[in-house]
């Protein structure tokens, strides 16, 4: 499994759903789904692995958030640095951005 | 392309056109919904560029309607977070008007101090729900517009009264304050009542910009007549939304090619169902 979310399979969130965190240090990042209003997309890794999971904002978030929290996941807030949407972009912030800012924090836990 | 349809460049934000929604100023009685917020969603839909929310109180009033909308405790994030991502699903960026409603008795130190403190937080509350900026809220019906204004002897403290530097002392803290929980990175402008050219400089409005440009926002967001918004357009280093009273889309189109703005916030002639504006959003075929 690769700990890239790039390279990570897009999974649908239910109440079933789990990461199969393998690090201690866990991240995840909730993003929109440009195109869909309704959905979110949220990203996360440990160093190990990584996911991209889909969910409804109305009816997933609340069931999400509960589920990082118990497994000790820091939910990251978005950054603001990308000045404007991409036309071949998916996620908002997209998810080289995103993997960025996981890199950032999985090298500064590291050091 | 006409200004309307080009993307403007803040410091630290782009936007896909000049047209932004701003939400109705509600009277200072009348807190601003939740619920008013799924509107917002029709006025992303119709392709404008950017959307204003109506103002989000960030203290707890003493009296709370249930559904009064609020940016004052984290509870709040998870809801923001979920409008704003819907926003973004149309790539219509959004920003949270941080405010606060007059008051009615004395402010001492302690007030005004937890005041700037709220402000502060409620913009790291607002980062924290991936929106784009925030916009504090110094126009007609908010604290920072009573506070600009004389006021009546001893309803603030002396640093707080008299001169124009000390009226404008707690909207620069406040900006001040949010600039520092934000970062540097993260858009703030600032929200302010001028009506007419002679209001504009008997309120001091053109000083009190430079120095919020000197405390750190990225745009001035004005009420104004052409005559007003032009001077000061040519002013502010900060690029300058003009809100306020276009009878048409053709005055709002207007207000851009005559150089009095660098973008309009429109709500009347965007009236729901709003219309579509310039490059509206499709769903993939």
């Amino acid at each position: 499994m690769s700990s890239r979310i790039a390279d990570a399979t897009l999974e649908t969130f239910s109440t079933s759903w789990r990461a199969g965190w393998r690090g201690q240090r866990r991240y995840a990042m909730l993003t929109s789904l440009l195109g869909d209003p309704g959905r979110f997309v949220a990203y996360g890794t440990d160093g190990f692995i990584a996911f991209r999971v889909e969910g409804s904002w109305r009816a997933d978030l609340a069931r999400f958030v509960a589920r990082m929290a118990i497994d000790g996941v820091e939910l990251i807030p978005p950054p603001h640095t990308a000045l404007e949407f991409a036309p071949d972009q998916l996620t908002f912030p997209d998810a080289l951005t995103v993997q960025r800012c996981f890199d950032a924090r999985l090298g500064r836990a590291a050091a | 392309m006409s200004l309307w349809g080009s993307p403007l460049r803040f410091r630290s934000l782009q936007i896909k056109n000049r047209i932004l929604r701003a939400s109705r100023s509600q009277p200072a009685a009348v807190e601003a919904q939740w619920r008013s917020l799924d509107w917002e969603l029709e006025y992303a839909r119709a392709g404008v560029g950017a959307i204003l929310s109506a103002r989000a109180e960030v203290r707890a009033p003493a009296s709370l309607a249930p559904d009064a909308l609020t940016i004052h405790g984290d509870e709040a994030i998870a809801r923001w977070q979920q409008h704003v991502g819907r926003v973004h699903a149309y790539r219509c960026r959004y920003l949270i008007r941080l405010g606060l409603g007059q008051v009615a008795r004395r402010l001492d130190q302690d007030d005004l101090r937890d005041i700037v403190r709220a402000f502060a937080e409620a913009g790291r509350r607002a980062r924290e729900t991936g929106a784009d900026g925030v916009e504090i809220d110094g126009a007609e019906g908010s604290l920072i517009a009573q506070l600009l204004a004389p006021g009546v002897a001893n309803d603030r403290p002396p640093a707080f009264q008299g001169s124009l530097e000390h009226r404008a002392r707690l909207g620069r803290q406040i900006a001040r304050g949010v600039r520092h929980q934000v970062g540097s990175d993260f858009h703030v402008q600032f929200r302010l009542g001028v009506t007419s050219p002679l209001g504009m400089m008997a309120a001091g409005v053109p000083h009190l910009l430079g120095w919020l440009e000197h405390d750190g926002i990225d745009a001035v967001h004005v009420n104004a007549n052409a005559v007003a918004g032009r001077y000061l357009k040519e002013t502010a280093k900060v690029p300058v939304v003009r809100g306020g009273r276009f009878e048409s889309e053709a005055a709002a189109h207007a207000a851009l090619e005559d150089g009095s703005c660098d973008a309009v916030a429109l709500v009347r002639p965007l009236e729901f169902p709003p219309r579509e504006v310039v490059a509206p959003w499709r769903p993939a075929a």
